[in-house]
């Protein structure tokens, strides 16, 4: 199998965008074990994805299984017209905002405060620039909305009327929340630059 | 362009989304804007740390286990008639002459590790007699608990038409050997717990898991076999 570093990071290149398609018709057809290795190729887009939307890692996680089941459910709806890695980024948005509006789960969308977010990342920490850890806090410490436009527009590449698709809101509002979020992750990053070259 | 108008075009600015009539005003204007100069820079900053955040951040644990106890089977249960365990596993994306060949040695191998202990018959008069009585405090967890066990039971008549008169070679046989017992006792302590305590939605769970891990045992050993 060519199953590179840039599948795992979600950048496919046609070879093996070829080799993810063969496995997706393997996976189709019943095969668990093609399954298995699209779940391990996506497992950590996905789960990046859900983490930064949540700011909480168990939920993210718990999330990135929904995810998972629901591909397997839905794989004869993956037309194969476009890259798989982004059907299954658009369907893992839908799954996050979905278990969002359920009450069921409202109370672990409050008040994130980052450091969860930071700990899911913990073991790679010393290959994660300070800047980098910083702005991951920043962002889990935006108001949910702002959160999530900064997240699917300029984390994740949506464009507007995607994310205006995928949430029901206007391209003004999310305009408006992108900016929001853009102006507070701004001022938050110059706080945190100002105090840590203080204590240095 | 006036400073105010200026500001609210700069996001779209940088995102490279501006209409190309605007652009030269704009630009003309941060030229001789600090301010917004500042803010531009500031924003191509913010941009260039995003794109540089990690794609990808695996999950603390491997998640694939419950996945494919909570996906797999179900997928199954929506293909149409005739598929079962051995599709459910892979079998049929086999050539016919592997996957009979397979299927016949994992049959046999299952058919020999069976104990001496009581008969199917009286076993399943035990079991019939616990389902009865837990039926009636928690016919919920009773039909469940029905449910699981048919499958099992669906799987076992599934694997003997495919396995009938084979026989097959000592690898697979004992790494069966090895875990079927581990994988079955784990089956009836989770069983045994549940029926004593149906409300602990704990049990369910791992009585599930535990005969999935039966499933996914008899797949690891298809697989094995027809590598081999």
């Amino acid at each position: 199998m060519h199953l590179g570093w840039k599948a795992a990071n979600g950048m496919e290149t046609d070879q093996t965008d070829l080799t993810v398609n063969e496995l997706v018709e393997q996976a189709r057809g019943g095969d668990s074990r093609a399954f298995e290795q699209l779940y391990r190729l996506h497992a950590g887009r996905v789960n990046a994805l859900c983490l930064r939307l949540t700011g909480d890692p168990s939920n993210a996680e718990s999330l990135t299984q929904d995810v998972f089941v629901r591909v397997w459910r839905k794989l004869d709806s993956y037309r194969g017209d476009g890259p798989f890695a982004a059907w299954l980024r658009r369907l893992a948005v839908n799954v996050v905002l979905e278990d969002r509006r359920s009450a069921k789960r409202e109370s672990k969308w409050l008040a994130p405060d980052g450091e969860g977010l930071l700990q899911a990342g913990a073991g790679r920490s010393e290959e994660r620039p300070e800047r980098a850890m910083d702005l991951e806090r920043a962002v889990a410490g935006l108001p949910r909305g702002a959160r999530t436009a900064f997240v699917l527009h300029d984390v994740e590449g949506f464009r507007h009327r995607e994310i205006s698709a995928m949430t029901g809101l206007a391209q003004g509002t999310i305009k408006a929340q992108l900016h929001r979020a853009r102006k507070l992750l701004r001022e938050t990053m110059n706080a945190t630059t100002v105090t840590r070259e203080v204590r240095r | 362009m006036k400073h105010d108008t200026a500001i609210e075009l700069l996001d779209d600015y940088v995102d490279g989304e501006l209409e190309p009539s605007l652009i030269e005003a704009l630009e003309g204007h941060v030229q001789g804007c600090v301010a917004c100069r500042r803010e531009v820079e500031g924003l191509r900053k913010l941009l260039e740390d995003a794109a540089a955040l990690p794609r990808s951040i695996e999950p603390s644990t491997d998640l694939w286990p419950e996945i494919a106890a909570a996906a797999l089977p179900r997928r199954a249960a929506e293909a149409p008639a005739g598929g079962g365990l051995l599709q459910r596993l892979g079998f049929f994306s086999w050539s016919w002459p592997t996957a009979l060949a397979t299927a016949a040695v994992v049959g046999v191998l299952l058919i020999s590790s069976l104990d001496t202990g009581p008969t199917e018959e009286q076993t399943a008069a035990m079991r019939a007699a616990e389902l009865a009585a837990l039926a009636e405090t928690d016919p919920e967890a009773a039909a469940l608990l029905n449910s699981l066990e048919a499958e099992c039971r669906a799987c076992d008549r599934e694997l003997a038409v495919y396995t009938a008169g084979q026989s097959g070679p000592g690898t697979v046989s004992r790494m069966l050997q090895e875990n079927m017992p581990v994988v079955e006792q784990a089956i009836a302590e989770a069983r045994e717990a549940w029926v004593e305590s149906p409300e602990e939605p704990g049990l369910a769970r791992l009585l599930s898991s535990a005969y999935r891990a039966k499933m996914a045992l008899q797949g690891r050993a298809i697989r094995m076999a027809s590598e081999s």
